[in-house]
């Protein structure tokens, strides 16, 4: 009896505590400095900035140089804007940066942290499939619109998010061009498929796997493996008696360094290392050494003006002390990713009559997807439907020379069928 | 119990039989599947033997031990980039220049030795002698071995060029060990001092947590010293270019040998038999055994507890320093979770041989190196199952043995 009066009494100062702000916030709505927020509206004071959430990972395992590559390149573009055209009537805008590491728990929190914002409009980002997804569901519940520079799963648009979109190219287009090319190109009979079991990787190489088989190739059954670990060569020993003409890795570049360097071991010196843009980094060389020597590298890229690219390079390097190329390969993705947004921003943004910046929450969502013809650093940026907004073509690379080496496509690879969304 | 035993090993025979039959993998598969797992089983031996003898000691887990492994592991990755110059030259004209100071002093060593152990045996020596002896002789055979030392490997590099890089080679990649090894038992020394030691007399949770943060700091510290991105060792040419010997098996096949894989084996299996000597036949190998059994006893017979015990700890730490090394010089990037992997899958190996028993973490350590690698293909899994496998074994292992496989003999007394 004593017990449930206590718990009784704990339980009525939690409530009061819970209730009290509420309470005093309703009473009285003159006193507070903040202006009134609406449902589904943001109200930004003046004097006060207009929040762009950035989500990558920048200390995380899965490139985190990456990561700093895409924070560089939104920050630059912000900065950009904000002195450039001063901000939006007046309103300069904020770039609010957190790391995910690419983890999908943690990415839920930052997202979690993102809608509790009450000045965040959107969100570059995040970075890894993986993380996006699980960031997603919620700023669909919160109506945060995204954009992401570097998620590139197929599923991410595919699922329905109406605030989700991308200025990178969808997986399922890279490897529906890679998985031609391997059969045509490289005319592979053997391929064996290698993935990280991330949503990035597994599904890049399950849709690699798929288009290959269809045009011919023997494919042999997906193998995973654990990036906690460093020793695949067991499950490279089991690949090797097969003898495949291509390996193909669905993965990031940590990995892959130690494929590439292990592959040599158990006597796949023949096999082709085919893999895709998240392996398309300097440090990929670094580690890899020789052994990453022939290895084909795949990068959705659109066309672009050079003259933009140029001045962008020129500015990153000025702001950051190096060329963004040194860090990773989304940092044009990345600008285009905030400039969007921005150009969303200036559309819907309006003042009120006590001076606020008012931006309808809907109505930017709706803004962003409605996107066309943008020109920005990554090419023409249009958003369709479903929220793909990069006119990304497939480029393959080879490795040589410690180098990446562009070769052609084929335009009939490049060809996207009836069966494509 | 043993009935659901035997069934369980009949249905494991029936599968393999069954996968054996169906996907006939060529014998060379499964020998090179066995030699990986080889190399894997002497790395995780290694650090297993760390997490044995302090629990045999302490009856505490050493949670914080992949994460001794990890920064010896960087200090040998720094110890190549010395030897290397930050990559001014190669490997080789580094690891020459380090032989010249390396050798001579080893051989001066070596003649200094034998004639100290044979001067001692003289009682009556006079004072005077004997400083003629300290400070003219013994300084003077040092000499002599160091000159001997230098011209051989004079002699080598003019007179045998390849038996000269066989040589350079080791010695390099010895100083690179030892270098790892001097660096974990620093780190480990420290731990002992800190997170242990003030808590010797606490409950048994008490230091574990504290383990527990010891490893979370370390691994914190290493990302915020060390950066996020991966390191890889510089490859010696002799281990690397070609990575494999051939071993040809007449019809059955040629079997790759991967070089740095013999390497990891030999040297493994050579400090297991240093650190067996070390237990059973030194003075402080019998202190360590007398504290493991009874403390107080050992502390009422004039033992130092506290001095084994940091002993203890700097044996662990000096193989798992060995052990980090291996793992760089096998081709593994370096990164501040680098330990956490093996760290744990080596103190499974512990459990599963007997945690307490050494010649059970290094049967454990084998013993999972081989299933982890051989597993998946027996079973016909996706490699995907390769840890579940493995743990799997672990908790049938216990279900049979609740002390391990070879853990009888400590079990009863340290529950």
């Amino acid at each position: 009896m004593h017990r449930k009066g206590l718990s009784l009494i704990v339980l009525l100062v939690v409530t009061l505590l819970a209730v009290t702000p509420v309470l005093a916030a309703h009473t009285a709505p003159g006193t507070s400095t903040q202006p009134q927020q609406e449902e589904g509206v943001v109200v930004i004071a003046p004097g006060e900035s207009i929040q762009i959430g950035l989500a990558a990972s920048l200390s995380g395992d899965v490139i985190p140089e990456a990561g700093q590559d895409i924070r560089n390149a939104a920050q630059l573009a912000v900065d950009q804007f904000n002195e450039e055209m001063g901000g939006i009537e007046g309103f300069p805008v904020e770039l609010l940066v957190e790391d995910d590491q690419c983890i999908p728990e943690q990415a839920g929190n930052v997202a979690n942290l993102f809608v509790t914002e009450p000045r965040l409009v959107a969100v570059v980002g995040h970075m890894c499939s993986g993380a996006t997804a699980v960031a997603a569901e919620i700023y669909e519940e919160a109506r945060i619109p995204m954009v992401s520079a570097s998620a590139t799963n197929g599923q991410l648009t595919a699922a329905g998010f109406t605030v989700f979109n991308r200025t990178v190219s969808n997986d399922d287009v890279q490897g529906l061009v890679v998985g031609r090319y391997i059969a045509a190109v490289l005319e592979a009979e053997t391929l064996a498929v290698l993935h990280d079991n991330s949503d990035y990787g597994r599904g890049l190489a399950e849709t690699v796997a798929a288009i290959a088989a269809e045009e011919g190739v023997n494919v042999l059954e997906p193998q995973a493996i654990d990036p906690a670990e460093q020793d695949y060569r067991a499950v490279l020993t089991v690949i090797a008696g097969e003898a495949p003409d291509v390996l193909y890795f669905g993965g990031y570049q940590n990995e892959a360094a130690l494929i590439v360097d292990q592959m040599r071991e158990v006597g796949m010196e023949d096999t082709i290392f085919f893999s895709a843009d998240g392996v398309l980094i300097q440090q990929f060389l670094d580690l890899a050494g020789d052994a990453a020597e022939g290895s084909h590298l795949s990068l959705p890229a659109a066309e672009v003006d050079e003259e933009v690219n140029e001045t962008f390079d020129a500015a990153y390097e000025e702001a950051f002390g190096l060329a963004p190329d040194e860090l990773g390969p989304f940092h044009a993705q990345s600008a285009d990713a905030a400039a969007v947004i921005i150009q969303a921003l200036m559309e819907v943004a309006t003042l009120d009559d006590a001076g606020n910046l008012v931006i309808d929450r809907e109505e930017l969502i709706t803004a962003i997807r409605a996107t066309e013809g943008y020109e920005g650093v990554s090419g023409t940026i249009t958003c369709n439907e479903i929220g793909e907004c990069s006119a990304a073509r497939v480029q393959v690379f080879i490795v040589e020379d410690g180098e990446f080496v562009q070769l052609e496509v084929p335009e009939e690879l490049q060809m996207v069928g009836d069966s494509m969304e | 119990m043993s009935a659901v035993g035997t069934l369980l090993v009949l249905a494991f025979a029936e599968r393999v039989d069954y996968v054996t039959q169906t996907n006939p993998a060529t014998f060379i598969t499964w020998a090179q599947l066995f030699s990986i797992g080889l190399v894997l089983g002497g790395v995780y031996a290694l650090i297993a033997l760390g997490y044995t003898l302090v629990y045999g000691i302490l009856f505490m887990i050493n949670f914080a031990h992949g994460e001794v492994m990890m920064l010896g592991a960087y200090c040998g990755y720094f110890a190549m980039q010395f030897v290397i110059m930050d990559g001014q030259h190669s490997f080789e004209d580094g690891a020459a220049l380090i032989s010249t100071i390396i050798l001579p002093l080893i051989v001066g060593v070596v003649f200094l030795a034998p004639r100290r152990a044979a001067a001692t045996n003289q009682p009556n020596e006079s004072l005077q002698r004997s400083t003629i002896r300290n400070f003219v002789i013994m300084p003077g055979r040092f000499l002599i071995g160091l000159l001997i030392g230098y011209s051989i490997l004079v002699a080598l590099s003019n007179g045998a060029p390849h038996m000269y890089l066989i040589v350079v080679t080791t010695l390099g990649v010895l100083f690179v060990v030892v270098c790892g090894m001097l660096f974990s038992m620093l780190v480990a020394f420290l731990l002992e001092r800190t997170a242990y030691r003030p808590l010797r007399k606490a409950p048994r949770l008490v230091p574990l947590i504290s383990a527990i943060g010891a490893s979370i700091f370390l691994q914190q510290v290493a990302l915020r010293i060390f950066g996020p991105g991966r390191k890889a060792y510089e490859q010696p040419q002799l281990l690397d270019t070609p990575p494999n010997f051939f071993i040809n098996l007449g019809t059955l096949g040629v079997l790759p040998v991967n070089k740095v894989g013999v390497f990891i084996v030999i040297l493994s299996i050579l400090l297991m038999i240093m650190l067996y000597i070390i237990v059973q036949r030194t003075k402080i190998g019998t202190a360590m055994r007398a504290v493991a059994e009874d403390k107080d006893t050992a502390a009422l017979m004039g033992i130092n507890v506290d001095r084994v015990i940091v002993f203890t700890f700097l044996l662990g730490a000096a193989l798992a320093g060995a052990a980090g090394v291996m793992l760089g010089l096998r081709g593994d990037d370096l990164n501040a979770r680098f330990g956490f992997t093996p760290g744990l899958k080596a103190f499974t190996a512990a459990v599963l041989g007997g945690i307490g028993n050494i010649p059970g973490a290094m049967f454990g350590g084998f013993f999972l190196g081989i299933v982890e690698s051989l597993g998946p293909q027996m079973l016909g899994l996706n490699n995907d199952w390769k840890n579940a496998i493995a743990f799997s074994l672990l908790v049938i292992v216990i279900i049979f043995r609740p002390t391990g496989i070879l853990g009888e003999l400590t079990g009863a007394k340290k529950v």
